[in-house]
């Protein structure tokens, strides 16, 4: 764990604890190997969590696409009622 | 703000603020752009501060369920929810597709006019949320944060090389 504070200018226990939550969020795993803690990225949950995002967003964006349609008839049948 | 992951959608809209606004804000016009390719159901919807607006998603015979609470509505400028997912009778539950995913995301809209258009900003940030599920929502948002994502990408960086 001394090796990952080298290049970062922050302090050990500052690590400690972004790694922490890193694991807790299941983003990282450690073991436990005498005084060492290796640590190792895992790849699966991070590319899920970004994929749900990536599922939010299309959400919103294909919504937005669909509100441009509206808008369009809105204007259109406001401004046929003041000609009126 | 504060030094949470912040994610922030913007959009034009080719319409005069007022008209957009009603878009968001109307129980029936909310259902005909609100939810892509699924029949969107209005349950609830008060306009104002601590009022809900219940939302059924339906995709043939399965539904999807959001509770939304408003806490600020400032016509026609700025609309301000907690945004989560519900089961039917409308409790908060994690999102079902992800478990560290934020239970509640403060959602924040503001619509600046701009010469007859409309540019609209949606900003997502956890709230009252675990530091689980706020490492995976940043790490989710990604290079998109400059902040907090930012650390991330470094960590995850450095976290690559020493196991090469």
């Amino acid at each position: 764990m001394n090796e990952i504070g080298v290049p970062f200018e922050i302090s050990q226990p500052a690590i400690s604890r972004h790694l922490k939550v890193l694991e807790q969020a299941g983003l990282i795993e450690r073991d436990v190997d005498k005084q060492r803690r290796p640590t190792r990225l895992k790849a699966e949950p991070m590319a899920a969590a970004v994929n749900w995002l990536e599922t939010f967003k299309q959400f919103w964006s294909s919504s937005f696409d669909r509100l441009d349609g509206l808008l369009e008839e809105l204007k259109n049948s406001e401004t046929k009622g003041r000609r009126k | 703000m504060s030094d949470l992951p912040t994610y922030v959608l913007d959009r034009v809209f080719d319409a005069p603020r007022e008209l957009v606004w009603k878009t968001w804000t109307d129980p029936a016009l909310l259902p005909r752009w609100y939810g892509p390719k699924v029949e969107t159901i209005v349950h609830r919807l008060e306009l104002k501060p601590g009022g809900l607006w219940l939302v059924e998603m339906r995709m043939g015979d399965r539904s999807m369920y959001q509770r939304v609470e408003y806490t600020d509505v400032a016509p026609p400028e700025r609309l301000v929810w907690l945004h989560s997912s519900s089961d039917a009778a409308w409790n908060i539950i994690p999102s079902p597709m992800m478990a560290n995913w934020p239970r509640v995301l403060l959602t924040t809209v503001t619509f600046k006019e701009d010469n007859g258009q409309t540019r609209m900003r949606l900003t997502w940030v956890p709230h009252e949320a675990s530091e689980a599920e706020i490492a995976c929502f940043a790490a989710a948002i990604g290079g998109a944060d400059k902040g907090w994502a930012a650390g991330m990408e470094l960590l995850a960086k450095l976290l690559a090389e020493l196991q090469a």
